[in-house]
């Protein structure tokens, strides 16, 4: 239910009302799960860390449908959730770890508001494939930049190679992930009662 | 085959009332910050090598089973094996000279490569084993509290750090109630059918939506509700002026001052070692 | 003082045409220290009132005044309402702040700014009163949900309220903690002179209140004491409530002779002391009541005693620990052995805790017992192979089945298992509107819904047919009553009833009171702390019924009733499974009773 009155004064772009610090503290929630919970986080990918993640999903989501400041927010606890928890010896550099996944907040965000106009689901495509790239390019540049383990002393073209894979796994996956949970919430939001039939009966299962 | 972690949340506090857990948080954030940055800053084996004496000792305060350590170690392990092998051949000198053992391709190992990747191993175990210690020992309760006190300066400079702690709490409020939500799903799904451990990548990656997208709906839901309730209780977020105060008075003691002098002293001389020791 | 005068509220922001108001013209006036319960059916609009009370929504006509303050406000007035109304709400998950119990009971008084001192004084006391002490420091999510929800009325008691507006807090809860929950709350109007708003379903739970608001479709329908709203029981049954079975039994017994008893009695004591009350007044009865026999269970039940006869699925001393080897193992199951017989509704009951939720997990073939057996069939299930037989023959539906449902339509939820069992379209077509149809959704209308839009109600049964959807022999309910109001525990045990008759399914069902199967399944078993303690009949186990009160679990409301009366009819067989025949029973032990007294 959205609600109609509420006790803050400020609800502009960039307050921090009590709608959107439960919203952000849900979302890095649902980040921390996604490290706890094997079937949600990871996905195999035949890669070098053999694994392709999701959890920049509820960070993107963050941005696409509660704006900058929630974005922002949770990236920045996905950061600190990585430096703490994460394995590879790159997130236990702060700059790496930080920097990289409050920006994926911010570029979601403008990518949204800036295609919202012309369709909901490409937009929320963009902010997908963008949000993850932000978070692969500038964890590499800073890796890169600060010599951190697995990229010290690697040339980048190599590590661009290793990584291109997964990179565009994860663009993929958050792509797809964030059209279909914005729908949904838009759906819920909107109180859509019926799904429209594309198929005809006799090829559906139900 | 399905079993899920519903007790365990973000940091696996292992209560075992041992002088770690119950050090005031601020000094035991201090000093595991101190502690990251030194192990982060050294690069010589014997500087390694004192790191290694300190963290005994703080292994030994905290009085947990290595055993439990360790299991909660092997993955990482492996993983960190991984990461070394890919180092060692891919490693390229920035300068000219390096000792070749072995070469082939792009692939190559030289003795550079090996102490370089070693170290940097060395290094990431340390880390992971700082923060993991960190986790082991501090109730959720007191790594926010001791967050929001030593983060209260930046309150003064108007950065909204008490709303910015909020988000933290709530974060592991919801943490064992989503669990409960996702151990319902798999189990559901998986008792119509499904098998959450088999599958190629897009065939896995299907298998992700249905239990995302009754999360995040459920996670959203809750968080009006929750809304409501806290601005039914007086929660003001964002409104001009409001202040909260803190119930919970965190004291330091003689041994949280006795702790960061020795923390303090320990980085001093790894730093002095790290400096003089030749590799 | 409240005054809510000709209050109307819309949820339609732009006013559109089709959306019904969910409150019209509501006139009320609540002095302080009254305590009131509200009762209506579904979407009567009890919790848009409790949130206009509490400021949270805005009345969209009229107005409302909290001790001369309008709600609407806005700014320090708002605040002001907020903390002199505090509000409680039917799922503590959802309102709870804070990781530990005394950090969320300070919650409120923190955001007051008070100083540390009176945050402590308040808490305390607020844990006091809710006996809370010895949980201080425990984490939230290790509570259960009674005590969750004594810390969430703590957490708005520790803001020194005028008015405590609680939404249905009783839902989630046993029926013995809700029991306790309610005299707390009472005991607080009392002492504190706070004023009592509780909306509920459940009509036992409204005799202690002093006033009965009943709503429907967005009106006051009664507005009058306990006793005189139940007067009007035609009236309540028409808006889809109904008066307590104990009212009912002593409007029946004032009819078959037990004329001096007040026209509506409110609990079992009141009933008790009234015909203790006429009992002395008039030593023998004159004109006595038709002697009609206590009839017996329907023995029907297929007996399986004979050794001849193997159950469908057998547990043979199965142990369980979750997590094991990790500082936060939990022995679960101690020896746990019990058997199934093909087309039994078996019950497994047990308090919160006990394990049965971990049984099911194993009927389901989702975990393997760490010691002991399970067996299906009569072969152990261990390979792979018959695991998987076991998971196509064995449905679960779990605990909240509401929010088990994963797809985004009816259609395509349901049709799950037949789909991944790669079944043809047809069949699978067929077995979709089946299953829809046995649980009492209509096909053609469910098919297409988005499954975000259902009610709780409905979102239930669509879980319940993609169980059905897969044809299971056996179905496992677990606790599926659990957070249901009195009309769709109805409904479910009526669903079980024709599942077990239409489709002779196997059925297990668990619970953590004994009130919903008592009069529904063949066997019970009893399990607590990890191992089976009684095993048998619904008339075995009744009979030992007080050990199932220390075990923390709930006896059905006609056995507490009758072991209430037994101080007057002492005659009085406690395992008395329906209203009438406990009607009968009075009835003929009061025979026994006149004639005994008659001999002397
Ligand atoms: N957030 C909402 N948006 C739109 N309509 C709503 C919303 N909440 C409730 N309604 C509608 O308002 C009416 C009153 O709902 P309300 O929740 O107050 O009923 P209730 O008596 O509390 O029911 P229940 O016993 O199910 O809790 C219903 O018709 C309902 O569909
Ligand atoms: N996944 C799990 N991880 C850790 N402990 C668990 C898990 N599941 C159950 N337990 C513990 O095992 C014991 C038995 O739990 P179980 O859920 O089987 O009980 P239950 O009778 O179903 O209780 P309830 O009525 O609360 O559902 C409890 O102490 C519980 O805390
Ligand atoms: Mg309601
Ligand atoms: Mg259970």
């Amino acid at each position: 239910m959205r609600k109609t009155t509420s006790i803050s004064s400020t609800s502009g772009t960039w307050a921090l009302t009590t709608e959107r610090i439960v919203a952000a503290g849900v979302l890095v929630g649902i980040t921390i799960i996604m490290g706890i919970v094997p079937v949600l986080g990871f996905i195999p990918v035949p890669n070098l860390t053999a694994s392709a993640t999701i959890e920049h999903v509820p960070t993107i989501l963050g941005g696409v449908l509660e704006g900058p400041v929630v974005g922002m927010v949770t990236g920045f606890f996905f950061g600190l959730i990585s430096f703490l928890r994460s394995p590879i010896p790159l997130f236990k550099d702060p700059l790496v770890a930080f920097v990289p996944r409050i920006l994926i907040g911010l570029t979601a965000w403008l990518t949204y508001a800036g295609l919202k106009r012309v369709n909901r689901d490409v937009a929320a495509f963009a902010a997908g494939i963008i949000g993850a790239a932000t978070n692969t390019v500038f964890v590499l540049t800073f890796g890169i930049w600060r010599q951190d383990a697995p990229f010290a002393g690697v040339p980048a073209p190599v590590i661009i190679v290793e990584v291109l894979p997964q990179a565009i796994a994860e663009a993929l996956l958050a792509a797809i992930l964030t059209v279909i949970i914005a729908r949904a919430v838009d759906i819920v939001r909107r109180g859509v009662v019926r799904a429209p039939e594309k198929k005809s009966r006799d090829e559906l299962p139900y | 085959m399905i079993e899920l972690s519903r007790n365990i949340t973000f940091g696996q506090f292992v209560n075992n009332g041992s002088s770690l857990t119950r050090m005031d948080p601020r000094v035991k954030l201090l000093c595991a910050i101190l502690l990251i940055a030194l192990v982060s800053y050294v690069g010589t084996y014997a500087a390694f090598a004192i790191c290694l004496l300190g963290c005994l000792a703080v292994q030994g305060a905290s009085r947990l089973p290595g055993s439990y350590i360790w299991r909660t170690f092997r993955p990482i392990v492996i993983l960190l094996i991984f990461i070394f092998v890919f180092q060692v051949l891919l490693y390229s000198s920035p300068t000219q000279y390096t000792n070749l053992i072995w070469h082939w391709s792009i692939f190559s190992i030289s003795q550079e490569g090996l102490l370089h990747s070693a170290s940097a191993i060395v290094r990431a175990l340390f880390l992971y084993y700082l923060t993991a210690l960190l986790l082991f020992t501090t109730s959720l309760v007191d790594l926010t509290d001791g967050m929001e006190a030593l983060l209260s300066p930046l309150q003064k400079l108007g950065l909204p750090v008490n709303a910015f702690i909020m988000v933290l709490v709530i974060a592991f409020k919801f943490v064992p109630i989503l669990v409960g939500e996702v151990e319902r799903l798999t189990k559901a799904q998986a008792a119509r059918g499904v098998r959450f451990d088999s599958g190629n990548f897009i065939q896995r990656a299907m298998k992700i939506g249905p239990l995302l997208i009754p999360l995040f709906l459920s996670g959203f839901r809750r968080s009006e509700v929750l809304a409501m309730a806290m601005e039914a209780r007086c929660y003001g977020g964002g409104r001009r002026g409001w202040r909260r105060s803190k119930r919970r008075q965190l004291h330091i003691e003689r041994f949280d001052v006795l702790a960061l002098l020795f923390v303090i002293a320990f980085c001093v001389v790894a730093v002095l070692v790290n400096i003089f020791a030749p590799i | 003082m409240i005054e809510v005068e000709n209050v109307t509220f819309s949820y339609s922001k732009r006013g559109e045409q089709d959306v019904r108001d969910a409150l019209r013209a509501i006139n009320l006036r609540i002095g302080s220290g009254e305590t009131i319960a509200i009762i209506g059916q579904n979407g009567s609009g009890k919790s848009t009132l409790a949130r206009l009370l509490a400021g949270l929504l805005q009345p969209t006509r009229g107005s409302i005044l909290i001790d001369e303050v309008p709600t609407n406000a806005g700014g320090e007035a708002l605040w002001t309402i907020h903390q002199h109304v505090g509000i409680v709400f039917q799922n503590p998950d959802d309102q709870l702040v804070a990781n530990t119990v005394i950090d969320d009971i300070a919650f409120g008084p923190e955001n007051l700014g008070l100083p540390r001192f009176e945050i402590e004084e308040r808490v305390q006391e607020a844990m006091a009163l809710l006996q809370l002490e010895p949980y201080a420091q425990m984490a939230i999510s290790e509570l259960s949900v009674g005590q969750k929800q004594r810390v969430a009325i703590a957490g708005v008691l520790a803001m020194r309220p005028r008015y405590l507006l609680l939404d249905e807090p009783t839902t989630m809860l046993s029926r013995h903690t809700a029991q306790q929950l309610l005299q707390t709350v009472q005991r607080l109007a009392c002492e504190r002179g706070i004023t009592i708003l509780h909306i509920t379903h459940f009509m036992h739970e409204i005799a202690a209140f002093g006033r009965v608001i009943v709503m429907d479709a967005g009106r006051v329908l009664m507005d009058d004491t306990p006793a005189n709203v139940f007067a009007r029981g035609d009236e309540l049954r028409a808006v889809g409530l109904d008066v307590p079975a104990v009212t009912r039994l002593g409007q029946y017994l004032k009819i078959h002779g037990w004329e001096e008893l007040p026209d509506i009695i409110l609990t079992a004591e009141q009933l008790k002391n009234a015909m203790l009350l006429q009992k002395a007044r008039i030593p023998a009865q004159e004109n006595r009541p038709a002697r009609v026999p206590i009839p017996t269970l329907q023995n029907d039940n297929r007996q399986h005693d004979d050794l001849t006869a193997r159950p469908l699925i057998e547990l043979r001393d199965a142990h369980y620990t979750h997590l094991h080897s990790t500082p936060f193992a939990v022995e679960a199951l101690k020896g746990v052995s019990l058997s199934i017989f093909e087309g039994q509704l078996v019950a497994l009951v047990g308090p919160t805790k006990a394990g049965k939720s971990t049984v099911v997990d194993l009927l389901a073939g989702l975990i393997k017992p760490a010691a002991g057996s399970l067996l299906y069939e009569g072969a152990e299930v261990k390979t792979p192979a018959m695991i998987e037989r076991l998971r196509s023959n064995v449905g679960v539906v779990f605990q909240s089945p509401e929010s088990q449902i994963f797809e985004d339509t009816v259609g395509k939820d349901v049709s799950f298992g037949p789909r991944l069992k790669k079944v043809p379209l047809a069949v699978s077509r067929r077995l979709v509107r089946e299953s829809l149809e046995a649980v009492g959704l209509p096909y053609e209308d469910f098919r297409t819904r988005y499954t975000y839009a259902l009610s709780g109600g409905e979102k239930r049964r669509v879980a319940i047919a993609g169980v059905l959807a897969l044809q299971p022999r056996v179905i496992v309910f677990d606790e599926p009553s659990a957070g249901l109001d009195p009309r769709g525990r109805h409904e479910l045990l009526e669903f079980l009833r024709k599942l077990k008759q239409d489709r002779n399914l196997t059925i297990v069902y668990t619970s953590n009171s004994l009130e919903d199967v008592i009069g529904l399944a063949d066997m019970f078993y009893v399990i607590d702390e990890g191992h089976i303690v009684l095993k048998g009949t619904a008339h075995e186990i009744l009979a030992r019924s007080s050990e199932l009160a220390t075990r923390d679990i709930a006896l059905p409301e006609t056995v507490q009733i009758a072991l209430t009366l037994q101080k007057v009819v002492p005659a009085l067989p406690a395992d008395v499974l329906r209203l009438e025949d406990l009607e009968a029973a009075i009835g003929y032990s009061q025979d026994g009773l006149v004639e005994a007294q008659a001999d002397d």
